[in-house]
């Protein structure tokens, strides 16, 4: 696997070429693109070897070399259930949706309930846009098979590996339930936004508590899945409505404490990541990048794209995904 | 590999142990699975069913849920 920024004739030269890809770039460099074995989308924001920088110039490629097969799909919103059904033989999947969409809100509701996804390794993120752009530019992904942008949808990039070959995937968290373990949050329905929480068995409007406790929102929630730590994000606290939004829905039953700050964020990563990056798949959340200012610092030899939401089965929030395979 | 018995995949739903060494995918499930039995503890049964059916279909977590 091979990650690289390529001008836009680079890329479309490998493509030609028939290079098997996931391509991350400005929405005006994906359009550009010749048709192919390629995925698509939209960010500006990089983690690269020397640092967290926003690129428009170049688009982010990760190249897998070495492959059996490779097949492009869109899968439309009402039918995310058939997304293991391109699923290959010992291979693994990379699937982009564009951020605000449909396809997006299903994905993050319906995924944990579908068996079927959790078969072989599914990775992937949702495309975003500069963040003064918010509101004006739309998230792209595209469809490398006809080069085009799909609004809704899911686009799969669906690999089958050399018989024998080995691939994981894992995500790195840096952040760890127990500032305050005493306090638990739980919340009576699924959703991205919510009125009440239950904290410690009591509940209460969740906005007036987080406002009035003044709890740190660049913090997550975190829930802790049998030992991996699945973070939910807080987008905004509505006190005048008194609701709160988050990147994420959150899910009745499961109990989610506060993170514990973290004071050098890019320094953690690092430590967490050791120095196995090169050669994997990988990508990290917009929130790490904009709360630990990580524009010009290094989190280590992981580079990729910033997203707005990242995917490793499900929708994650504020956490580095990583795919690595291993050649037989 | 074969999957563990319904006794033992109950006790697994049933603790909160973390599972570090099994797959990001086993984890998940189980801990959506944990979840689920804990807002609905009448749900047992099925959640075992669901996760029996999870590790029969899937060879990575059959040898992960046998080896905890």
């Amino acid at each position: 696997m091979k990650n690289e920024l390529l001008t836009v004739a680079e890329a479309s030269a490998r493509i030609t070429a028939g290079d098997v890809m996931t391509v991350a770039g400005d929405t005006a460099l994906l359009s550009q693109l010749p048709a192919g074995n390629w995925i698509g989308g939209s960010s500006v924001y990089f983690v690269t070897e020397s640092g967290g920088a926003v690129i428009r110039d170049k688009v982010f490629c990760t190249t897998f070399e070495g492959t059996a097969g490779a097949t492009v799909r869109t899968v439309s919103s009402d039918n995310l259930k058939s997304i293991a059904e391109g699923y290959k033989a010992g291979g693994f999947t990379v699937m982009l949706i564009p951020a605000f969409s449909g396809t997006h809100t299903k994905f993050a509701v319906d995924a944990p309930a579908m068996g079927s996804l959790f078969a072989q390794p599914l990775v992937g993120w949702i495309s975003g846009v500069h963040l003064d752009e918010l509101g004006s530019a739309k998230p792209t992904v595209y469809d490398g098979s006809t080069a085009t942008a799909v609004e809704d949808g899911a686009v799969c990039l669906h690999i089958q590996l050399p018989a024998g070959s080995k691939v994981n995937t894992d995500i790195v968290n840096i952040f760890n339930q127990g500032h305050d373990a005493k306090t638990t949050f739980t919340f009576q329905e699924q959703g991205f936004s919510v009125t009440t929480a239950v904290v410690n068995g009591m509940e209460v409007n969740f906005a007036e508590y987080l406002t009035e406790n003044n709890i740190d929102t660049r913090l997550p929630l975190v829930a802790n899945y049998a030992g991996a730590l699945v973070n939910v994000s807080v987008q905004a606290v509505d006190t005048d409505n008194g609701t709160v939004a988050f990147y994420a829905p959150v899910t009745p039953g499961v109990e989610y404490q506060l993170a514990s700050p973290i004071s050098d964020y890019a320094g953690t990563f690092a430590s967490n990541l050791g120095d196995t990056g090169v050669g994997q798949y990988s990508c990290n959340c917009i929130l790490n990048y904009l709360y630990g200012e990580l524009e010009g610092k290094s989190t280590g030899t992981f580079t990729g794209p910033v997203t707005f939401g990242e995917i490793a089965y499900i929708l994650l929030n504020q956490t580095l995904v990583k795919l690595d395979v291993q050649a037989a | 590999m074969s999957v563990p018995g319904s006794a033992q995949l109950e006790q697994i739903l049933l603790s909160s142990s973390d599972l570090s060494k099994a797959s990001l995918a086993t984890r998940i499930t189980v801990g959506r699975l944990r979840s689920e039995v804990a807002g609905d503890p009448s749900s047992l049964a099925s959640k075992v069913a669901e996760l029996t059916e999870f590790a029969t279909q899937n060879d990575f977590a059959a040898n992960d849920l046998a080896n905890i």
